[in-house]
C-alpha cells in the first residue's frame, strides 16, 4: 500500500458513482465496492426524472429558492435547511453537467431540454430522459467511473459484500472489512475515508418497488457499528405501482405528470370494465379534493388517498387497487412514457395506451438512514432569494455529510438529509448526484490532510474486525437450527407492511414489535439450506436478514414514539402534526449490550423558511 | 477481475492488421468480380432460350448463344480475367470457410427468418463452391471423373471409334457451346439436378450477400432502407433465378437435330453410337458426317 | 386438497470448473408468476421433484422490472430476462419449465455467470463522453428531439448480454465483440463531444472481434429485450468504418 491517501467508495448507485468520480478527479484513488456490477444499481429504476430550476421556470416566477421551499414544505419541515439551500442552487448546475456526460435528455422543439410537470410542484422543473432518466443518468456516471477506471484511479469490486467498517482505537474509520460473493473470499480494505452510498432498505417490507439487494443490511451494520440514524421511521410508500408476486413494480410519478389521472368507480365494488364506466361515475378524488395540485400532491398525500378510498370500499372491484389512466392523451406523450407503459404491458399483458393501469401504493424510499452533519456557512443571496442571510453548506468541509463516526460518510438515500419527511418526485436524483459531487470534495479534502494514515495502522487492528466476521459466518453455517430463513423475511415484510406503512398505530406497532423480537429468537436458530464454502447465496441473504431484523426494530421504534402524523409518517391515534415536542430530528443508536435502539430527539435549526402549516388542498 | 476475458489477436499481428481490409475485401470480392461474373454468364446462358423460341440466328446460321459465346471468347486479355476470377474465388472461399468455423449456428434455438438466412448464407456458400468446381472442372479443365460426372462428349472415350486421336482442338472451329451445355444437362437428370441446386444456391448466396452488404458498408442504416434495398436483392434474385429457368429450359429443350452438319459431324464422331442414336434419331451415324470437310475448314 | 404445481428443470453447475448436471422441482402454482419468483420459491424449499434436499439454486438479479439486466438466463432455449419472463406463457409452451444459464459466458455457479467480457469491451471502446471534469461549464450541445430519439434508444441498452447469447458469431473462444459495443459505439459517436474520440473507437472497432466480423443473422435485434436498433446500430458503425478507412488510408499518419 502506497502512501496516498485512499478512499472506499460502498455502493455504486448515482450517489456512489457520482462521488467515485469527484474524488478521482482530486487525483485521490478509489477503491469502489458493490454488490452487483454498478451498471446495475437500484438507480437505474428511477423513472420520472430530476428537478432543477431552469430558464423557463425562472422566467416564469420560479427560482432555486422556490425549489428549497417546495422541498421543505413537502418534507414537512424536517429537513435541514442549508443542505436543502445548497442542493437547489446546485441543481442547474448539475443538470448542465449531466448533459455534457451526454445523457440523453428529451429535447424540445428548439434542441433545449424539455420539461415535465411533477409532484409538489407548479411549475415545470423536472428534466427527463424518457420514462427511464434514473438509468440514464447512472449510465452516465458508470461511463466517467469507466474512463477513471482505465486510467487507473478507481479499482472495481464488483459482487464483493460490505460487511463491516474497521474502527481505530480512536473510533476513526480506517476500512472495511469486504467479502466476494462468487469465491467467498473475505478480506481487510485498509482505506482513510469510507463513502457508505448503500441506498434505501425497502427489502425489510418485503415486497417494495426496490431491487432485490436494497436490504438496507450495509446501513444496519454501520447502526451496529456505532453510527447513529436520522430518522429511520420516515419510509416512503410511493402512490402508483403494480403489486407483483415477487415484487411491486414502479409506475412512475411521471405518468401523472404528463397528464394522467388517478379514479375509482364511483358506486362500490363495480366490476365493470374500467372503458365500460362513463366518464360521469369515475371519481377522480384526487382533482377533488386538490383543486390546485390535483394528480400531482405530494406522494404521501396521494399513497393515503388511495390506500382510504380502497379501504373504503371504492377500489377497483371492491378490491385494493386505483385506476391510474393515461388513455386519453396523445400518443406523442405516451411515447416519452413508453419506458413505463412498455414494464406495465409486459407484466400484466394489458397495453395501459388503451385500457387504464391498476395501481397501488407500495414502499418506495426511505428519507430517513444513516445520520451526518454539515458546516454552515452564510451565503450571499442569488436572484431569486427572500432573504438577505441565506445559509448553504460550507464547500468542500471534510465534516459535510460525515456521520458522527469521523472518516465514515454517508451519501444518497442512505443519508438521512435532504428529504425530510417526504421526499418530493424527482428529487431523489437530485440529492444523490449532489451528495457525490458536492460532499465528494469533502472526502477529498479530509483524507488530504490526514496525519494517522490507515497504511500505517497494524495488521492485528484488520485482523481483528476480520476475525469477528469469520466467526458470525461460522456461527451462521454450524448451527443447524429449525428455522427457515426465507420464511422469517416473508414474515418480517407482512408486519412491518402492515404494521408501519401507510397507516401507522400503536397497537398494531407493538403488535408487531412482539413479533419482531420473536423473529430475533428464531434467528438465532437458523437452519442454512447451504453451508458450502462457494457463491453461498444463502449465506449472503440469511446474515443480510439478521442486520434487517435490527434495522426494522429501529424503524419501528422511532415509529412508535413520533407521536404525532408527519409527512409520510401517518399515525391514526395522533393524525395531527405536533411541533412541540416532535419538530425534531428522530436520532436512533444501537445500544449493543442490550440489542435495543435507543432514541433522542434532536433541534432543527431553522435559519430561513419557518414552519408553517402543510396544507395542499388549497 | 478480468481473468475471463478471451485473449485477444495481437492488433500488430499480420492477421489483427489487416483484419478490417481482409473482411470487407471478403465482401468486396464477392459482390464484385464474383458476383458480377456470375451475372453475366447467367444472362449469356438464359440465351440459351433463344433458340428454343426463335430457332437459330438467321444472320449468323448459329444459335443466338453462341453468338453470346463467341463474343466472350474474342474479348481481350480473357486470362487475365480468367486468373482474376480464380483468385477471387479461392480468396472469398478460404476465407470463408474460417469464418464459418469460427461461429457457431443456433437456428433451432432461434427461429428467426434472419437468422435461416444467415445459416443458408453458409450453407449455400458450401454448395455453391462444391458446384463451381465441379462445372469448372468439368466443362473447362474436362476432367474425366466417371458416373454422372463427366465431361460432355470427351467423358466418353475422347477418342476417335477409327483410333484417329483427334482432339476438341483439332475442331475448335466448330462452335459447339450449346449443343454441348444441352448434352450435358440432358444426358441424366442428376446432373440436372445439379445445377439446379448448385446455380440457386450460388444466387441466394449473391443476392443475400448483396443485403447484408449494404449494411456491412453501412449504405443501409435505417430499418426502412434495409427494408427497400431488400426489395431490390429479391428482384435481384428472382431475376437471376429466371435467367437460370430460361438457360435450363434452353438446355433442355434442345433438339440435336437442329444442329449444323459441322456440329454433327463433331457429335457423331466424338460420342458413341447409342447416344448418337438417342439424340440424332435411329440409323443416324458417322458415316453419315464425313470428317475430312470440318479438317479442310480447319486448315484454311 | 392438492395445490397445483408445475415442473421446473433447472441446469446446474456447483463451480466455475465442476461439470453441468439438471435437476427437477415441483413449483406451487400461484397466478402472475414469473421465473424469478419460481427460482424464489425454489430457493427457499429447496427440494428435487424426487425429495431429495439439495443446495439452493444461485442465480444473478437485482430489480425484477427489466432495467437492470442482471437476471439473462436460457429459459426454454431462448435468452431472455427472467424477471419479465412469465410462467402462465412458459407453460402455455410447454409444460416444464427448463432454465439453463447463458451458454457464451463462463458460469460462476448455477444460473450465475461471469458477464465481465462485456464490461471489459465498453472499456476497449472508450464507452464515454470525454468531459473536462465535474466542473461548472455551462450546458451541452444541443440536439435535436431526433437525435435524443436515437441515442436515447441506444441509452438503454442495460448490458444483459441476451444480443450475445443468441448471436451465433460470438462464442466463448473467440473475441467478438458483439451488438452491445456496437451500439455503445455509435451511441457515443453521435454525441457532439463524445465524437471526439470516434476516430480512437473505430481504431478498435475495426480491429479483431469489431464490426467486420458481425455475420448479420441479425438475432441481436429479435432478441434485444429493451428494441435497440441493434441494426441501425451495426449499419452506422460500418459506414463510420468504410469513410474512416479511406480517410485513413489518404491522410492517417500511421
Amino acid at each position: 500500500m502506497s502512501d496516498h491517501p485512499r478512499v472506499i467508495v460502498v455502493g455504486g448507485g448515482l450517489a456512489g458513482l457520482a462521488a467515485t468520480v469527484r474524488i478521482a478527479e482530486q487525483g485521490v484513488p478509489v477503491d469502489l465496492f458493490s454488490m452487483i456490477p454498478v451498471k446495475r444499481s437500484h438507480s437505474v429504476c428511477a423513472q420520472g426524472g430530476i428537478n432543477a430550476c431552469n430558464e423557463v421556470a425562472r422566467q416564469q416566477g420560479y427560482s432555486e429558492w422556490q425549489h428549497m421551499d417546495e422541498t421543505l414544505y413537502g418534507g414537512d419541515f424536517l429537513n435541514h435547511q442549508p443542505p436543502v439551500y445548497e442542493m437547489t442552487h446546485w441543481a442547474p448546475k448539475i443538470i448542465d453537467l449531466l448533459d455534457r456526460m451526454g445523457v440523453p435528455f428529451n429535447r424540445t422543439a428548439e434542441g433545449f431540454r424539455d420539461l415535465r410537470l411533477f409532484g409538489g410542484s407548479l411549475f415545470k422543473r423536472t428534466h427527463f430522459s424518457g420514462a427511464s432518466t434514473g438509468q440514464q443518468l447512472l449510465y452516465a456516471l458508470d461511463e466517467q467511473t469507466r474512463r477513471y477506471e482505465d486510467k487507473g484511479l478507481v479499482e472495481n469490486y464488483e459482487f464483493w459484500e460490505f460487511l463491516w467498517p474497521v474502527l481505530d482505537e480512536n473510533g476513526v474509520c480506517k476500512g472495511i472489512i469486504a467479502q466476494d460473493q462468487r469465491t467467498m473470499e473475505m478480506k481487510a480494505f485498509r482505506a482513510d475515508a469510507v463513502v457508505m452510498a448503500t441506498g434505501g432498505c425497502g427489502v425489510i417490507y418485503g415486497k417494495s418497488t426496490m431491487s432485490v439487494i436494497c436490504t438496507g443490511a450495509a446501513a444496519a451494520r454501520c447502526y451496529e457499528a456505532g453510527v447513529k440514524l436520522g430518522n429511520p421511521e420516515m419510509i416512503q410508500v410511493h402512490p402508483t405501482a403494480i403489486p407483483g408476486e415477487d415484487k411491486c413494480r414502479l409506475m412512475s410519478e411521471s405518468a401523472r405528470g404528463e397528464g394522467g389521472r388517478v379514479w375509482v368507480p364511483r358506486k362500490k365494488g363495480d366490476d365493470r370494465k374500467p372503458t365500460d364506466i362513463p366518464e360521469e361515475e369515475r371519481w377522480y378524488f384526487l382533482e377533488e379534493r386538490y383543486p390546485k395540485y390535483g394528480n400531482l400532491v405530494p406522494r404521501d398525500i396521494a399513497t393515503r388517498e388511495i390506500f382510504s378510498v380502497c379501504e373504503e370500499g371504492y377500489g377497483v372491484g371492491g378490491g385494493r387497487m386505483a385506476y391510474l389512466d393515461i388513455t386519453h392523451l396523445p400518443m406523442e406523450t405516451k411515447d416519452k412514457l413508453a419506458a413505463i407503459l412498455e414494464i406495465y404491458e409486459k407484466f400484466t399483458g394489458d397495453d395501459p395506451r388503451f385500457v387504464p393501469m391498476k395501481i397501488f401504493p407500495a414502499v418506495h424510499y426511505s428519507m430517513g438512514g444513516l445520520y451526518t452533519e454539515y458546516e454552515m456557512e452564510e451565503r450571499k443571496p442569488v436572484p431569486g432569494d427572500k432573504l438577505d442571510d441565506v445559509w448553504g453548506m460550507k464547500d468542500g468541509d471534510p465534516k459535510n455529510m460525515m456521520t458522527n463516526i469521523e472518516g465514515l460518510y454517508a451519501f444518497g438515500e442512505v443519508n438521512y438529509q435532504y428529504h425530510g419527511a417526504t421526499r418530493l418526485g424527482a428529487n431523489a436524483l437530485l440529492s444523490c448526484i449532489f451528495d457525490g459531487l458536492f460532499c465528494g470534495s469533502s472526502v477529498s479534502n479530509y483524507v488530504k490532510d490526514i496525519e494517522d494514515k490507515a497504511a500505517d495502522k497494524p495488521e492485528a487492528l484488520y485482523q481483528k474486525y476480520l476475525d469477528q466476521e469469520k466467526a458470525k459466518i461460522d456461527k451462521l453455517i454450524s448451527q443447524n437450527g429449525k428455522f427457515n430463513p426465507y420464511e422469517i423475511h416473508a414474515r418480517l415484510g407482512d408486519e412491518m407492511t402492515a404494521s408501519c406503512t401507510v397507516v401507522k398505530n400503536e397497537e398494531r406497532m407493538l403488535q408487531c414489535y412482539e413479533a419482531l423480537n420473536e423473529m430475533k429468537a428464531q434467528y438465532k436458530d437458523l437452519k442454512l439450506s447451504d453451508t458450502g464454502e462457494y457463491t453461498n447465496a444463502n449465506l449472503v441473504f440469511s446474515r443480510a436478514l439478521g442486520d434487517m431484523l435490527v434495522y426494522a426494530e429501529a424503524i419501528l421504534h422511532a415509529s412508535i414514539e413520533r407521536k404525532e402524523s408527519r409527512g409520510s409518517h401517518f399515525r391514526s391515534d395522533f393524525p395531527d402534526r405536533i411541533d412541540d415536542p416532535f419538530h425534531k430530528t428522530a436520532v436512533v443508536s444501537y445500544d449493543v449490550e442490550n440489542d435495543k435502539p435507543v432514541l433522542d430527539w434532536e433541534e432543527i435549526p431553522m435559519p430561513m423558511v419557518e414552519l408553517r402549516k402543510r396544507d395542499y388542498s388549497k | 477481475m478480468s481473468d475471463s476475458t478471451v485473449a485477444l489477436a495481437e492488433p500488430n499481428s499480420a492477421f489483427g492488421k489487416y483484419h478490417f481490409l481482409l473482411r470487407r475485401l471478403h465482401s468486396l470480392s464477392g459482390i464484385i468480380p464474383i458476383g458480377l461474373f456470375v451475372c453475366v454468364h447467367l444472362f449469356t446462358n438464359a440465351q440459351m432460350i433463344l433458340h428454343t423460341l426463335f430457332g437459330v440466328n438467321p444472320a449468323t446460321g448459329e444459335s443466338y448463344f453462341q453468338h453470346e459465346v463467341n463474343f466472350i471468347h474474342a474479348m481481350p486479355a480473357l486470362e487475365l480475367i480468367e486468373y482474376a476470377l480464380w483468385a477471387s474465388i479461392a480468396f472469398h472461399a478460404v476465407l470463408g470457410f474460417v469464418y464459418i468455423f469460427n461461429s457457431k449456428w443456433n437456428t433451432t434455438q432461434y427461429k428467426y427468418e434472419a437468422n435461416y438466412r444467415y445459416t443458408m448464407q453458409r450453407v449455400t456458400g458450401i454448395i455453391a463452391i462444391i458446384f463451381i468446381f465441379f462445372h469448372i472442372a468439368t466443362l473447362r479443365w474436362r476432367w474425366d471423373i466417371g458416373g454422372f460426372w463427366y465431361t460432355p462428349f470427351w467423358g466418353h472415350g475422347g477418342e476417335l471409334a477409327d483410333n484417329s486421336t483427334i482432339g476438341m482442338g483439332d475442331m475448335k472451329h466448330v462452335p459447339m457451346s450449346l449443343p454441348y451445355t444441352a448434352y450435358a444437362l440432358q444426358f441424366h437428370w442428376v446432373v440436372l439436378a445439379f445445377y439446379v441446386v448448385g446455380v440457386l444456391a450460388a444466387i441466394f448466396h449473391w443476392a443475400n450477400g448483396l443485403w447484408t452488404a449494404a449494411i456491412t458498408w453501412g449504405l443501409t442504416i435505417t430499418a426502412a432502407s434495409q427494408k427497400r434495398w431488400g426489395v431490390v436483392c429479391w428482384a435481384l434474385g428472382i431475376g437471376l433465378t429466371f435467367a437460370m429457368t430460361a438457360a435450363l429450359i434452353g438446355a433442355m429443350t434442345y433438339n440435336f437435330k437442329d444442329m449444323t452438319v459441322d456440329q454433327k459431324t463433331v457429335f457423331t464422331h466424338v460420342l458413341p453410337q447409342d447416344q448418337v442414336t438417342r439424340f440424332l434419331g435411329e440409323g443416324v451415324t458417322k458415316a453419315d458426317f464425313p470428317l475430312e470437310a470440318i479438317m479442310e475448314k480447319a486448315e484454311h | 386438497m392438492s395445490t397445483k404445481t408445475f415442473k421446473v428443470k433447472v441446469k446446474r453447475q456447483d463451480e466455475a470448473a465442476s461439470a453441468s448436471y439438471w435437476q427437477t422441482f415441483d413449483v406451487d402454482y400461484t397466478p402472475n408468476m414469473n421465473v424469478i419468483s419460481t427460482l424464489q420459491k425454489i430457493a427457499a424449499k429447496p427440494v428435487t421433484a424426487d425429495g431429495k434436499d439439495v443446495a439452493p439454486v444461485v442465480w444473478d438479479c437485482g430489480c425484477l422490472e427489466e432495467v437492470c439486466g442482471a437476471c439473462t438466463m436460457v429459459i426454454n432455449g431462448r435468452a431472455c430476462q427472467a424477471c419479465s419472463t412469465l410462467v402462465d406463457e412458459l407453460l402455455e409452451e410447454n409444460p416444464v419449465i427448463q432454465i439453463e444459464p447463458m451458454s457464451k459466458f463462463p458460469v460462476v455457479r448455477d444460473l450465475w455467470v461471469d458477464r465481465s467480457r462485456m464490461f471489459n469491451n465498453l472499456k476497449r471502446i472508450k464507452g464515454w463522453v470525454p468531459t473536462d471534469g465535474t466542473y461548472d461549464l455551462g450546458a451541452g450541445p444541443q440536439e435535436t428531439q431526433e437525435e435524443q430519439d436515437l441515442r436515447y434508444a441506444y441509452s438503454r441498452c442495460m448490458t444483459c448480454g441476451c444480443c450475445l447469447e443468441a448471436c451465433p458469431q460470438f462464442t466463448k473462444d473467440n473475441d467478438f465483440m458483439g451488438a452491445q459495443s456496437f451500439a455503445q459505439t455509435d451511441y457515443f459517436n453521435s454525441h457532439a463531444t463524445g465524437k471526439l474520440l470516434a476516430d480512437e473507437r473505430l481504431d478498435v472497432i475495426m480491429g479483431p472481434g469489431g464490426i467486420s466480423d458481425c455475420g448479420n443473422s441479425q438475432n441481436c435485434v429479435q432478441v434485444c429485450p429493451k428494441e435497440l436498433p441493434l441494426l441501425t446500430a451495426i449499419a452506422s458503425v460500418g459506414r463510420q468504418a468504410t469513410i474512416y478507412s479511406i480517410k485513413r488510408f489518404f491522410t492517417g499518419k500511421k
